[in-house]
C-alpha cells in the first residue's frame, strides 16, 4: 500500500472540550467499531480515565475510510493524554503524526491547554485543522471562537470545521479535512528503519509492547531490532495494528502506525521516544527529541499495616512494568517503618498511581506529602539531589539550595487578572507577560516554583476564579531559593515522615498553619501532646492536643455486662488506622496535612 | 454462691436521663407482673445456694411489701438462701416510710439503696425526681429507725447547673446521715432520652470538663475522709458494708436474673429476658422469655474477668485467674500488663495487680486494651 493513503493525525485539544467524544464518533462513522460495541469515550480503557474524563494512556486506533474520491484511506488516529505531567507523551504522540485537529470549545474558547498543544503541535511542523466544537450547545458562539483562534493562535480559521461531536454534526467534513489536508507520509520504504516508539504498554501474554510509527523502511516479525537509545537488541515475534484492539498484520510498511512484540520484559526496553532499527541494517542517526521520562514529583509510599509492604513492592513491580515514568525505591521512616520513595510526572500522575494501588491491589497505604527535587550545593562544591526532607543535609553544611520552577500560562478573563497577580506574586511568582487574547481574555505568564504549585497554588486559583482560569506549565530550570527545612515535633520527637522544604519567609506561616492543623487531626491522648514546627534548633509553631477527657464514673446497672463490652468495642475500633509513634497514635490523615493547610 | 436479681421496671414518673427499662402509668400491671415473677422464679432449673437477692429497678418500693415477701417466698423454695444473705431493695425516697421499712425488715430485707440522687430541689426538679431534698434524709432516718442500718445512698454530679458548692453540700448532708454505703456517679447523657435531646439542641448545658473533674475529685476526698473506702468505680463502703451483691458482677461469679429485661450469667453463657412487660406476663412460666443468650467463649472469659476484676479497686488476683483458666495471666495479657504498667495506668500489688488514679481517670481505655 502506498503512503499517498495513509493519514496520521492526532487529536489536541484543552480537558473537557470534548476530544474523547469525537474520538468515538470517527470511530463509529468510519465503522471501525460498531454501534454495538460502542461505549463512551472508547480509548480512554482505564476505569480511572472514564471517571475522571481524561487520557492518562495514549490510544491509537486504525480507521478504514473511504473518501469522496472513491479512494479507500487508511486513517491512522493517535489519541494523546491530556494533562501537563504527560507532556513530554503528547509530544511524541505528536511526532509520529502530519497532522492534528485541533478542537476548541465553542462555549468556552482558547484555554491554556489549547495553546500550550498547538505551540507543540507547530514544533512538529504539524498541518493542524480546527475544529470548533459543541455548536448544539445554546450558548455556543462559533463565530467569537473563530476569531479567537486566528487572532490567539494566528491560524487560518476561515476553514474551521463546525462540529458537535455530541450529535454526530460535522463529523463528515472532519474526515474529509483529514484527507484533503493532512499530509501523506513520507514514502521511504528503502532506507534502513527507523521507527519511532511513541508509547509502550504492558501485555501479560507478549510482554512489553511498543506502539510505533514507521518513519522509514519497513518491519515484519522475525527480524532483529535494536534500541538506538538504549543499544537493546530484540527479535520481533509480531507486529499488528490497533482496530483499536490489537490485531497482528505481516508487515508493516513505511508511514504505517501499529505495535511490535518482541519478548522485552518490561516497557523500559522500549522507551518512549527512542528509535527502532533493525540490527542488521541499522540507520545511522536515531530520530530527534527522545528522552528519559524524568520524574518532577516525589513522595513516601508506606503501606498502613506492616506486614502489607511485600504487596506494596509486588505492587509497585506490576504498575512499573506497565509505567516507564514511575520510579521507586525502598525507604525507611522512623515514623512510617519501611515504604517506598517514589517518583511521578507530576501530581495527577502521583494521584493515579496511588488510586490504582488502593483499588486494584486493595492495599492502603499512607502516602507523605509530595516534594520535588531540591539541587542542594554543600560547602564542599558537591551538589545533592534531594527529594526527600528528611534527607536534607545539616544546614551548616550547605552553601545554598536550588529549587525547579515552571513556566506557568495562566488563562483568565480579564476582571480576574489581579486575583491570579496576588495570588502568584504570594507564591513568590515572577511575573514575566501579559498579552489580551481578545477584548475579555487574558493570557499570564509566570516563572513559579515548582512546589508552590504543587503546595496549593492550583486549588487556590481555581476557587479564586470560580473555574474560569486554565493553567498550562513547563520545566524552566533550576534557581538558588532560601529554603530550610522544617521539623514537626509531635510530643517531642521529631516525626521525619512529617519534615518538608518551605521557603524561608514562609515557615513561620506554614509552621502555625500546619501545626494548627496537626492539632485538629491527632486525637485527644492520655497526656497532653505539644506539636511543634521548627527549623533548626529554634522552635516557630507550638499547638496542644488537650488530654483526653478523663471517664466520668459510670455505674454498671443490674449486671448487664455485655453492653459494658459493646461500648469498650466501639471505642477500640476507631484506633486501627493509626500510626503508633512512640507513645502517640497518629492517624493516616496526617501525613497529608501538609497539603490541606490554609495559610493565606 | 450465686447471686439473685429481681427487676421491678415500675415508676412513678420517668426521669429525664433514664435509659433503663422502667416504666412509668404503667402500675396496673404490678399484680400480673408480680405473679408471672414467681411463675419465672418457679420454672428455673437449678438448685443453686445463694447469698445474696436483689430487688433493682425501676422502683421496687412501688411493689407492696406482701409483693416483695412472696416473690422471697418462691426464690427460696427454688433455691438455698443462706440465713445470713444480703437482701437489698431498691427505693425511692417518696415510696419510703416508717411503716414500709418496718415491713420491709420483717421480711428479712436487710440492705436499702436510696435513690437519693441529689439534697438540691433544684437539681432533683431538673433530673425529674418526684422527691425533694427534705424527703431523702426522711427517708434514710426511716430506714434506719426501722432496724436496718445497712443504708446506700445514690448520688448524682456533674448535673447542669450544678456547682462544686452543691457537690459539697452534697457530702456534708451525706456526712450527717451515717449511711453505710454510696454509690456516687457522673450524669450520663444516653441516646434516646429527653436529657439527649436537651443536650443536642443546646436547651440543657452541661458543667464544663474541669469543673466535673473538680467535683469529683472534692467527692473523693471527702469520702475518704469520712472514712470511706472506694472499692469499686462508682461505689464507697463503710469497712465491712460493700454490696456483696454488686461484687459478683466484677468477680465472675454467678447471677440469676428475674423479670423483665433481667440480666443473667450462669457457666458460660450470659443471657438477657424480653423488655416487653405485656409479653412478659404473659409467657413468664409457660414458654421461655429469654431475648438474647451468648455464649462466652474461653477467650473472651479471660477478657471479661480482667476488665471486669479492674473495675474493683482490689483489681485482679493473679491466683485466681490461674485458677478459674489453668493458665498465667502473664502468658496471656503480658504484653499489655507491661505496657499498662509501665505508663502508669496499673499498679502491683502482692498479689496481682491494679488500676492507679490515673488509670481510674482512663478506665474505658485501660479496659479496652484487653479486649483483642
Amino acid at each position: 500500500m502506498a503512503t499517498k493513503y495513509i493519514r496520521n493525525f492526532s487529536i489536541i485539544a484543552h480537558i473537557d472540550h470534548g476530544k474523547s467524544t469525537l474520538a468515538d464518533r470517527l470511530l463509529e462513522r468510519t465503522g471501525t467499531v460498531s454501534q454495538r460495541e460502542m461505549e463512551d469515550q472508547l480509548l480512554d480503557t482505564m476505569d480511572l480515565e472514564r471517571e475522571r474524563g481524561i487520557t492518562i494512556k495514549a490510544q491509537s486506533a486504525r480507521l478504514m475510510y473511504t473518501a469522496h474520491d472513491g479512494q479507500q484511506y487508511t486513517l491512522n488516529l493517535i489519541d494523546t493524554p491530556g494533562h501537563v505531567d504527560f507532556n513530554y507523551e503528547v509530544s511524541r504522540s505528536l511526532a509520529a503524526c502530519e497532522g492534528a485537529l485541533l478542537i476548541v470549545d465553542a462555549t468556552q474558547g482558547v484555554e491554556a491547554q489549547t495553546l500550550a498543544n498547538v505551540y507543540l503541535a507547530l514544533e512538529h511542523d504539524l498541518e493542524i485543522i480546527p475544529i470548533i466544537n459543541k455548536i448544539d450547545l445554546p450558548s455556543a458562539d462559533p463565530e467569537r471562537v473563530r476569531k479567537e483562534i486566528e487572532d490567539v493562535i494566528g491560524l487560518d480559521a476561515s476553514e474551521a470545521i463546525l462540529v458537535s461531536a455530541k450529535t454526530g454534526v460535522g463529523i463528515d467534513d472532519v474526515l474529509e479535512a483529514i484527507v484533503r489536508r493532512v499530509p501523506a507520509p513520507e514514502d521511504a520504504p528503502d532506507r534502513p528503519l527507523r521507527a519511532l516508539i511513541f508509547d509502550s504498554h504492558f501485555d501479560a501474554y507478549k510482554g512489553a509492547i511498543a506502539n510505533i510509527r514507521i518513519m522509514e523502511g519497513s518491519i515484519k516479525p522475525g527480524e532483529r531490532i535494536c534500541m538506538m537509545a538504549s543499544g537493546k537488541e530484540f527479535e520481533v515475534i509480531e507486529t499488528g495494528v490497533f482496530l483499536p484492539q490489537m490485531h497482528a498484520v505481516p508487515l508493516l510498511e513505511c508511514g504505517s502506525v501499529g505495535y511490535l512484540a518482541a519478548s522485552m520484559k518490561n516497557v523500559r526496553d522500549c522507551r518512549v521516544g527512542d528509535t527502532v532499527t533493525k540490527s542488521s541494517a541499522p540507520a545511522t542517526e536515531p530520530l530527534a527529541g527522545y528522552r528519559k521520562a524524568v520524574p518532577m514529583v516525589y513522595c513516601g509510599l508506606y503501606p498502613v499495616e506492616n506486614n502489607e509492604y511485600d504487596n506494596l513492592r509486588d505492587a509497585l513491580e506490576k504498575l512499573h512494568l506497565n509505567d516507564a515514568a514511575l520510579l521507586f525505591e525502598p525507604e525507611t521512616s522512623t515514623a512510617l517503618g519501611f515504604g517506598f520513595r517514589c517518583g511521578f510526572l507530576g501530581l495527577l500522575h502521583m494521584d493515579v498511581v496511588r488510586e490504582r494501588l488502593e483499588r486494584e491491589y486493595d492495599l492502603t497505604l499512607i502516602t507523605t506529602a509530595p516534594s520535588v527535587i531540591y539541587h542542594v550545593y554543600c560547602t564542599d562544591g558537591a551538589m545533592i539531589p534531594v527529594d526527600n526532607p528528611s534527607l536534607m543535609p545539616d544546614m551548616t553544611k550547605i552553601d545554598r539550595i536550588e529549587e525547579p520552577f515552571v513556566k506557568t500560562t495562566i488563562i483568565v478573563p480579564k476582571d480576574m487578572v489581579g486575583t491570579v497577580m496576588e495570588i502568584s506574586q504570594n507564591r513568590r511568582g515572577q511575573y514575566l507577560t501579559m498579552d489580551y487574547l481578545d477584548e475579555s481574555r487574558v493570557s499570564l505568564i509566570y516563572d513559579l516554583p515548582l512546589c508552590e504549585i504543587l503546595y496549593d497554588y492550583f486549588d487556590t486559583l481555581k476557587s479564586a476564579t470560580r473555574g474560569y482560569a486554565s493553567l498550562d506549565y513547563e520545566l524552566n530550570g533550576y534557581q538558588a531559593s532560601p529554603m530550610v527545612k522544617m521539623d514537626i515535633l509531635i510530643n517531642g520527637e521529631i516525626v521525619d515522615a512529617l519534615s518538608i522544604i518551605v521557603y524561608r519567609d514562609f515557615a513561620a506561616r506554614r509552621g502555625r498553619a500546619l501545626v494548627e492543623k496537626l492539632r485538629s487531626l491527632i486525637p485527644r491522648q492520655l497526656f497532653q501532646i505539644p506539636i511543634q514546627a521548627a527549623v533548626g534548633n529554634k522552635i516557630i509553631a507550638r499547638e496542644n492536643v488537650a488530654a483526653l477527657r478523663k471517664d466520668v464514673l459510670a455505674k454498671c446497672y443490674g449486671g448487664d455486662i455485655s453492653r459494658k463490652r459493646k461500648l469498650l468495642e466501639k471505642q477500640k475500633e476507631g484506633k486501627k488506622r493509626m500510626k503508633q509513634f512512640g507513645n502517640v497514635e497518629i492517624p493516616q490523615e496526617a501525613f497529608m496535612a501538609v497539603l490541606q493547610v490554609d495559610d493565606t | 454462691m450465686i447471686g439473685l436479681y429481681v427487676h421491678v421496671p415500675f415508676c412513678v414518673h420517668k426521669c429525664i436521663y433514664c435509659d433503663f427499662p422502667s416504666y412509668g402509668g404503667v402500675s396496673h400491671y404490678i399484680e400480673d407482673y408480680v405473679q408471672a415473677l414467681c411463675r419465672e422464679i418457679d420454672g428455673f432449673t437449678g438448685t443453686d445456694q445463694a447469698d445474696t437477692v436483689y430487688f433493682g429497678g425501676g422502683t421496687p418500693s412501688l411493689l407492696p411489701t406482701q409483693h416483695i415477701q412472696c416473690i422471697l417466698d418462691h426464690l427460696r423454695r427454688k433455691f438455698f438462701i443462706l440465713d445470713n444473705a444480703e437482701i437489698t431493695v431498691e427505693a425511692n425516697p417518696d415510696s419510703m416510710d416508717a411503716v414500709y421499712a418496718a415491713a420491709l425488715a420483717s421480711i428479712g430485707v436487710n440492705r436499702i439503696s436510696l435513690g437519693i440522687q441529689s439534697f438540691s430541689d433544684d437539681m432533683l426538679a431538673f433530673l425529674g425526681r418526684i422527691h425533694s431534698a427534705a424527703a431523702g434524709v426522711k427517708a434514710v432516718r426511716a430506714v434506719q429507725d426501722a432496724g436496718i442500718d445497712n443504708v446506700s445512698i445514690d448520688l448524682m454530679y456533674g448535673l447542669p447547673g450544678q456547682t462544686l458548692e452543691m457537690a459539697a453540700y452534697d457530702m456534708e448532708m451525706l456526712s450527717g446521715l451515717s449511711v453505710t454505703h454510696a454509690s456516687i456517679y457522673h450524669l450520663i447523657v444516653e441516646e434516646h432520652t429527653p436529657l439527649f435531646y436537651g443536650v443536642q439542641q443546646k436547651k440543657i448545658l452541661l458543667p464544663a470538663d474541669e469543673s466535673n473533674e473538680a467535683m469529683e475529685g472534692n467527692i473523693h476526698a471527702a469520702m475518704h475522709a469520712m472514712g470511706f473506702q472506694h472499692y469499686e468505680i462508682s461505689s464507697y463502703a463503710r469497712p465491712g458494708y460493700v454490696s456483696r451483691h454488686n461484687c459478683k458482677y466484677w468477680k465472675y461469679v454467678p447471677y440469676i436474673g428475674f423479670g423483665v429485661s433481667a440480666h443473667s450469667f450462669y457457666e458460660d453463657r450470659r443471657w438477657s429476658n424480653i423488655a416487653n412487660i405485656p409479653a412478659y406476663i404473659g409467657r413468664a412460666g409457660r414458654e421461655c422469655v429469654i431475648h438474647e443468650v451468648i455464649t462466652i467463649d474461653r477467650m473472651r472469659a479471660m477478657e471479661d474477668y480482667c476488665f471486669l476484676a479492674l473495675r474493683m479497686r482490689k483489681g485482679i488476683v493473679y491466683s485466681d485467674f490461674a485458677r478459674r483458666f489453668s493458665c498465667s495471666i502473664e502468658s496471656e495479657f503480658g504484653t499489655i500488663l507491661n505496657q499498662l504498667l509501665n505508663r502508669k495506668l496499673l499498679e502491683n500489688t502482692y498479689q496481682g495487680c491494679c488500676m492507679t488514679d490515673l488509670g481510674l481517670s482512663y478506665g474505658n481505655y485501660v479496659f479496652s486494651q484487653f479486649l483483642r
